[in-house]
C-alpha cells in the first residue's frame, strides 16, 4: 500500500510541474495514471502513462504501463477518448488496445520445469469523470480490462542420467484475464 | 433531490460492480502432447534369434556402459547393446548392435556378456563380438521389469515400442489455480551409468545394476539382491535371492563388498561366503539416488535431487568405512547435481550434471583439490581406463586422455543421435 501511495505522488508532482493547455487546437496531451485491476483470481497494481494529441472533445495517444495482475507485464497500447462534454467537468469514454508484453516479476524455473514467455493482447475498455484543477484535470475512470499472455513451460524431469523427453515435456498456457479495472490520475 | 439521484446512482453502480465481479473468470487454454508408446510384440522365438551381432545403429537413447579391452559396450535403453570397437580412442567406430528388448543392465566376464531382457537374464558369447551368439536364457528372474498390463501372452515379448504424440487443447477456469504452482509429471524410469574395475570382469558405471565378483553375477532389483553362479561363464545358474527394502538402485564391487546405493542409504555387503552375501555395514542419508564408489578406506556416495528417487541434497559424502564396522561420515562437499563418478589412484572424477565433470585431487579427502572442471558438457556418468575417461554426457559419448593430469585433452565423442 506505501509502494501505491508513493507513485501516486510522484505523478501528482509530476503532473504539477508540466504545463497545461486547453484543447481548442491540436495540442500535446499526458495523462498519468494509477489503478487497481482486479478479478477472479487476482487484484494488482497497475501504472500508466499515456502521451498523444488531443482535439476539441477526442484524444488519441500512445500508452505504456505496468500490470501485476498474476505476472508482471508491460501494456503497450493505442488509447482513443472522447469527452462527452466540451466543460471543465466532463464524463469520458476511453478505449484501449495494444499488447501486453510479459516482464515476469522472478525466474519461477525450479527443479521441474522452466518456463518461457510471449506476447499476448491488451484492451481496456471504460468510461470516467474528470474535472478541472487548475490547469490540470483529475482522471477517475473505471472500466473492462482484459490481458492475454502466453507461457511456454518445459518440463525438465531428470530421469537417472537424461532429460526425459516423456509426457507432457512441453505444454503451453494460454492466459487470459479478465479484470475490472479502477483508474485515478492527472493529467494535461 | 438531485444528491438523492447521485447517491443512488453511486449505490447502484458499486453494487452492480460488486456483483458483476463475479462474472469475470480468468481463463487458461492448456496444450500439451501426450507421448503413447504402443507396444509391438513378437514372439519369444522371433526376439531370441534377433539376438546376434545386427547392422551398427545411431546411439538414441543411452544407458548403462561396460567398457571390456579395446569395446565399449552400450545400452540402448529397452532395446539392445550397442558394440564400439574403441581400439584408437580418438576414433570409436559402432560397429554393430546387438537387439535385446527390454535391456536396461549389462556386465561381462570373460567373453560371455550378461543382460537382461525384460524378465529374463541372458548369457552372450562375445568372443568375436562381430558375431555374438546367444548361450543361455534364465528366465523370470528379474520380475521388477515386467511391464503390468502390457504382457500378451507367455509367449510374446515386447520387441519395439511405437512412439505416438497426440496433442491435446483445454479450456480451463482459472478458480483455484495456484499461482507458481509446480508441475506434476509422470515419467518413465530409464537408467544409464557405469563405472570401473579391472578385468577380467570389464569396467561398469556407478549407476550400474548388474556386477561380476570372481565367479558370481550380482543384480539389484528395487527391493532384492540376486546372485548367479558363473562359474561355467555361459551357464549362469540362479544362486540365491536376498530382500534388501526399498528403493535400492546400484551396486559396486570392491576388494570382497558390495556396496548398494539406495535411496535412503548405502549398504555394505561382506562376500565371505559369495552366495549368500551378509549385510556388515550401513549409512543412512536422506532420499536420494546415490551413486557408489569405494577404495581400500574411503566410500564417495553423490546424493542428487530432481530426479525420480525425490530428495533435495545435491552433494558428495565421503565415508570412512572402519575396517567392517559402520563407516563414518568424513565430509560432505556441496554439488550442483552429482550423478556417476569414478576414481583412478588419487584422482576421483564426478559427473556433475549442468555443471560439467570435475576432477579432483583426493589424495586428503577432507580437502578435495579440483584439478580441472570440464563445463562444456552436461555428464552423467564416467569410467576411467588407466589413461582415458570415459564421459557419458547429455549429447553424446566422450572421452578425455587424463594421462597428464596438468593437460587434459578431449578425444572424442560418439553423438546421440536426435
Amino acid at each position: 500500500m506505501k509502494k501505491n501511495i508513493f507513485w501516486v505522488h510522484v505523478f501528482i508532482l509530476f503532473q504539477f510541474v508540466c504545463v497545461g493547455q486547453k484543447t481548442i487546437k491540436p495540442s500535446f496531451t499526458s495523462l498519468n495514471q494509477v489503478g487497481i485491476a482486479w478479478g477472479a483470481t487476482d487484484d494488482a497494481l497497475q501504472l500508466q502513462t499515456i502521451n498523444g494529441v488531443s482535439y476539441k472533445t477526442y484524444s488519441a495517444g500512445i500508452g505504456i504501463g505496468l500490470d501485476y495482475y498474476w505476472e508482471r507485464t508491460v501494456p503497450l497500447f493505442i488509447d482513443l477518448r472522447k469527452d462527452i462534454f466540451s466543460k471543465k467537468q466532463t464524463p469520458f469514454v476511453y478505449a484501449d488496445l495494444g499488447i501486453n508484453i510479459p516482464w515476469v516479476k522472478t525466474d519461477k524455473g525450479n527443479t521441474w520445469s522452466k518456463s518461457d514467455y510471449d506476447n499476448g493482447s491488451y484492451v481496456d475498455i471504460g468510461i470516467g469523470y474528470k474535472i478541472s484543477i487548475n490547469k490540470l484535470f483529475a482522471n477517475l475512470s473505471f472500466g473492462y480490462s482484459q490481458k492475454e499472455l502466453h507461457e511456454k513451460r518445459v518440463n525438465e524431469m531428470m530421469i537417472f542420467d537424461f532429460r526425459y523427453g516423456g509426457n507432457n515435456a512441453e505444454e503451453d498456457y494460454d492466459y487470459t484475464f479478465r479484470r475490472f479495472s479502477l483508474k485515478a490520475g492527472l493529467s494535461f | 433531490m438531485r444528491k438523492i439521484f447521485t447517491s443512488a446512482v453511486a449505490i447502484l453502480f458499486s453494487c452492480s460492480v460488486f456483483l458483476l465481479h463475479g462474472c469475470l473468470k480468468d481463463s487458461i487454454l492448456h496444450t500439451y502432447t501426450y507421448t503413447f508408446y504402443k507396444p509391438v510384440y513378437r514372439t519369444a522365438a522371433e526376439v531370441r534369434a534377433n539376438i546376434k551381432s545386427n547392422t551398427a545403429q545411431p546411439v538414441e537413447r543411452p544407458g548403462k556402459i561396460f567398457v571390456k579391452g579395446n569395446y565399449i559396450f552400450l545400452n540402448e535403453v529397452d532395446k539392445g547393446i550397442h558394440i564400439i570397437d574403441n581400439s584408437n580412442p580418438a576414433q570409436p567406430q559402432n560397429v554393430t548392435f546387438i537387439n535385446i528388448p527390454g535391456n536396461v543392465d549389462i556386465a561381462v566376464k570373460g567373453n560371455t556378456l550378461y543382460a537382461d531382457l525384460y524378465t529374463d537374464l541372458v548369457a552372450i558369447d562375445i568372443t568375436n563380438p562381430k558375431n555374438v551368439v546367444l548361450k543361455k536364457i534364465v528366465e523370470g528372474v528379474f520380475p521388477d521389469r515386467y511391464y503390468y498390463g502390457f504382457r500378451r501372452d507367455s509367449l510374446s515379448v515386447i520387441a519395439s515400442w511405437e512412439k505416438r504424440d497426440t496433442t491435446v487443447s483445454e479450456k480451463m477456469d482459472m478458480g483455484g489455480w495456484a499461482k507458481n504452482a509446480e508441475v506434476f509429471m509422470s515419467f518413465s524410469m530409464d537408467a544409464g551409468g557405469k563405472v570401473a574395475s579391472a578385468s577380467p570382469y570389464g569396467v561398469g558405471g556407478s549407476m550400474a545394476r548388474f556386477t561380476i565378483v570372481n565367479e558370481r553375477l550380482y543384480t539389484v532389483g528395487n527391493s532384492d539382491l540376486q546372485v548367479f553362479n558363473i562359474s561355467n561363464t555361459v551357464d549362469p545358474v540362479y544362486s540365491n535371492k536376498k530382500n534388501m527394502g526399498w528403493g535400492i538402485e546400484t551396486i559396486y564391487p570392491f576388494l570382497n563388498r558390495l556396496f548398494v546405493g539406495s535411496q535412503t542409504g548405502m549398504f555394505i555387503y561382506s562376500l565371505c561366503n559369495p552366495d549368500n552375501p551378509v549385510q556388515d555395514g550401513q549409512f543412512n542419508h536422506v532420499r536420494s539416488c546415490d551413486p557408489v564408489i569405494a577404495d581400500d578406506n574411503y566410500a564417495y556416495v553423490t546424493l542428487r535431487s530432481g530426479s525420480a528417487c525425490a530428495g533435495f541434497n545435491n552433494e558428495l559424502d565421503i565415508l570412512k568405512l572402519n575396517g567392517l564396522g559402520n563407516p563414518t561420515l568424513v565430509k560432505v562437499y556441496s554439488m550442483t547435481n552429482p550423478h556417476g563418478l569414478s576414481k583412478d589412484g588419487n584422482t576421483l572424477f564426478l559427473c556433475d550434471g549442468t555443471s560439467g565433470l570435475k576432477i579432483y585431487d583426493a589424495e586428503d579427502v577432507s580437502n578435495l583439490k579440483l584439478i580441472k572442471r570440464i563445463e562444456t558438457i552436461e555428464t552423467s556418468d564416467v569410467i576411467t581406463l588407466g589413461g582415458v575417461a570415459l564421459v557419458v554426457a547429455k549429447d553424446g559419448l566422450y572421452q578425455y586422455d587424463y594421462s597428464d593430469l596438468n593437460n587434459i585433452r578431449f578425444l572424442s565423442k560418439i553423438t546421440i543421435a536426435k
